[in-house]
């Protein structure tokens, strides 16, 4: 079955439209960051070219390996899902790397500003980190 | 940063490196018996993120510390070790761990083979014919064994105990470990795998090892698990490819074999 309702595609089409508009709204609003958004911009203008020109979806398909359009659209959004999470898997080890870093640096820091200026309880209070543990 | 030294400046300067997370119990007294042993030696504790008053401890005992903001692991807290010793200039370090297992004696001794014997780290290991008795499970013992095999295959020498936290080094291993490259969670036989690799000259000295009093080891439970399939991981990228940064020409041992000593000068010494 390699054709669609206009109902269906309306709705891809919808969605495809509804996911650039939070995308880019959120950017504006600086709560999703560029470097993340080019991602989820890139996978809405997909989904509306596929279903503007949907004979390139089922061209697609069929070069999977597929022969229905829906488990070539699925195939493509589970794949979307493994790199998004592969993406997000970089960045955290970019993001904990970094705060390795500069939690030593503060360490670092601290340790010569004990040095330079013997801490009194009430220098220690002040300079207690006033971020939340982890636990465990 | 500047040279802050204590040492008098004849001397080579060294410093001990404890690591500590929750170490309040044991931390006291492990300090009063570093000081009656090596009592010439400077001391860093590093807390890592205690929730106890580690940090506190140490500044009232006399000892340098520094302080992690956040829990970030046993790898991160040693690498701050090797960072305030690459940075304040001292020439050798030897780390011991802040619970009271490891003694001062061997961290003396491991310091006199590191001055004497022209080597670049000296590792305490438990399991050395001339090593004290250490009861460890047999799971444990299994998991060592397992690591010692998979460091002959991918180094070609036997590790008696590649696990150990006991190590003395120069400024050159100061220098590959303050790189990216060192894990943050477990450097054990991974790091050993690495030093092999970049012309690290390692030796073995044996180190005797008592139980614990208070708290609780890193590898309890099930950590030893995930430990191993994470050095297993880490040896095989290791072994894949570099996965370290090149030691700078002037802390190469050719360098320094060809009469060139400057390079181990705390002066010439560059972070990575």
């Amino acid at each position: 079955m390699n054709s669609i309702s206009p109902r269906q595609q309306f709705t891809a089409m919808a969605a495809a439209v509804l996911l650039l508009v939070i995308v880019v709204d959120l950017v504006r609003r600086r709560r999703l960051r560029e470097d993340y958004a080019w991602l989820w911009l890139c996978i809405a203008g997909l989904m509306f070219v596929f279903t503007v020109r949907l004979s390139w979806l089922v061209n697609l398909t069929h070069a999977l390996g597929a022969t229905v359009t829906a488990s070539g659209a699925y195939f493509l959004g589970l794949l979307f899902l493994v790199l998004i999470n592969l993406h997000f898997s970089v960045k955290s080890s970019e993001l904990a790397s970094r705060l390795k870093t500069l939690a030593q640096h503060s360490a670092l820091l601290e340790a010569e500003l004990n040095v330079r200026c013997p801490p009194t309880t009430e220098w220690d209070a002040m300079r207690t980190p006033t971020v939340e543990r982890e636990s465990g | 940063m500047p040279n802050l030294e204590s040492s008098p400046p004849q001397q080579k300067r060294r410093l001990i490196l404890l690591p500590a997370h929750n170490e309040s119990m044991n931390l006291a007294r492990v300090l009063a018996w570093i000081r009656s042993v090596l009592p010439d030696v400077d001391i860093l504790v590093v807390d890592d993120g205690s929730e106890d008053d580690t940090y506190a401890v140490a500044l009232a005992e006399g000892a340098r510390a520094a302080r992690h903001p956040i829990n970030l692991g046993y790898g991160a807290a040693v690498q701050t070790g090797y960072r305030y010793a690459l940075e304040l200039g001292y020439h050798y370090l030897a780390q011991m761990d802040a619970d009271g297992q490891h003694q001062p004696e061997d961290v003396k001794q491991l310091f006199e083979i590191l001055e004497q014997d022209d080597v670049d780290l000296v590792i305490g290991s438990r399991f050395l014919p001339e090593s004290g008795p250490y009861p460890m499970p047999w799971l444990r013992r299994a998991g060592q064994a397992y690591m010692r095999t998979l460091v002959k295959l991918l180094t070609g020498r036997r590790f008696a105990d590649p696990t150990s936290g006991l190590q003395a080094m120069n400024r050159r291993v100061l220098w590959l470990f303050s790189s990216e490259a060192f894990p943050s969670d477990y450097p054990d036989a991974d790091v050993l795998v690495m030093v092999c690799k970049a012309g690290i000259k390692v030796v073995q000295a044996p180190a005797s090892m008592r139980t614990r009093e208070f708290g609780t080891s890193m590898h309890a439970g099930a950590k030893w698990v995930y430990y191993l399939f994470r050095m297993t991981l880490s040896l095989l990228v290791i072994a894949l490819g570099r996965g370290f940064p090149a030691i700078p020409a002037e802390l190469q041992r050719a360098a320094i074999d060809a009469g060139d000593n400057k390079g181990l000068s705390p002066e010439r010494t560059t972070l990575p």
